[in-house]
């Protein structure tokens, strides 16, 4: 596929449709060339999520008077990763508007989550809870998005702050499956749920939060993902999942997601 | 190279630029704030110093040795 993708926006229950409606998806980083006759454009960036138990990247969006501007340099923040504990990278449209990724997991508790900059609107990505540990496998947090704030990273036997955007997952306990396996619900997305009798097998998956419609406002609601699950959309995965993109943080020994940037005209 | 350190001074990020690109073009200029920019052959993990504004790789400790068995007296 060639980046950056192309579509037209349908509808956007929250922020509306921006423009003439075009969209440029930005998986990767690239150049954004402003087309003939378009003067302001609507940025949204996601920073990467964190690896290796860690927190979730950040979100911001801004409408950008480009001001004769032809063109403007966009970077997109890998997840961090499993193998060196590494954080999520930042992504930014030029020096208009930035995110940065979440944090890679340490022993303690608490690493923060990436934070959006510049924007009309900024939120944060989940928090990480629960320590690197040999004893327990954690949950990642969730991404940021338009929605709110990331969903905090899971742990054990703790309740955990409600999730505005993207869950975080929960985890299990050491090795054995027998409690904390449910990945929390995102705004619109439902957490995962592993399988829960001693064996590995997916029970259920997370859902992506794009049941009513692909809109860029749906971005980063997905759930987190349960013990050995991938989060989606934006989900912290399990213990051992990696991140969902954008901004998901990776559960403990896992990647963290991509994150992203889309722009409005 | 633009970095990101961590509270202890260690390289947590290195924020790309574009060949033919300015950092200050690329990044919001809260985030450059919250950077510093090090020599290219810098990488993740290695040590800040704000007085000498250089990077070093970090001291890893090693393992002390085992001692060697004390040698048995040669029988008479």
């Amino acid at each position: 596929m060639a980046f950056p993708e192309k579509r037209t926006s349908q509808f956007n229950p929250v922020s509306g449709v921006f423009g003439n409606g075009q969209i440029e998806l930005f998986p990767e980083s690239g150049t954004f060339t402003v087309p003939t006759g378009v003067s302001k454009v609507r940025v949204r960036v996601w920073g990467g999520g964190g690896g290796n138990l860690g927190s979730g990247g950040g979100f911001a969006m801004k409408v950008v008077d480009l001001g004769g501007t032809t063109s403007v340099v966009v970077t997109v923040g890998a997840g961090g990763l499993q193998n060196g504990s590494t954080d999520g990278g930042t992504s930014s449209f030029g020096s208009y508007v930035s995110a940065t990724g979440g944090k890679s997991g340490t022993s303690t508790v608490g690493q923060q989550g990436g934070i959006g900059t510049g924007g009309d609107i900024n939120f944060q990505g989940g928090q990480q809870s629960g320590g690197l540990s040999a004893a327990n496998g954690y949950g990642g947090a969730g991404g940021a998005g338009l929605l709110g704030d990331g969903g905090y990273g899971g742990a054990n036997n703790q309740y955990l702050k409600s999730v505005a955007t993207g869950a975080g997952a929960r985890t299990n306990s050491g090795n054995t499956f027998d409690q904390n396996l449910f990945g929390f619900a995102g705004a619109i997305g439902r957490g995962g749920v592993a399988w829960n009798t001693g064996t590995q097998e997916t029970l259920i998956l997370p859902t992506h939060g794009f049941e009513g419609g692909w809109c860029l406002d749906y971005i980063a609601t997905g759930g987190g993902g349960g013990a050995y699950q991938n989060g989606v959309n934006g989900g912290g995965g399990g213990y051992y999942g990696q991140g969902g993109t954008p901004a998901g943080a990776a559960g403990q020994n896992a990647t963290g997601g991509y994150g992203l940037v889309t722009v409005e005209y | 190279m633009l970095v990101r350190l961590n509270e202890e001074n260690i390289i947590r990020e290195i924020l790309p630029v574009p060949a033919g690109c300015n950092a200050k073009d690329c990044y919001h200029p809260d985030i450059i704030a919250g950077c510093v920019f090090v020599d290219d052959t810098s990488e993740i993990g290695w040590v800040y110093d704000p007085e000498t504004e250089q990077t070093s790789a970090p001291v890893v400790e090693e393992a002390p040795a085992e001692e060697a068995p004390a040698e048995e007296p040669a029988a008479e």
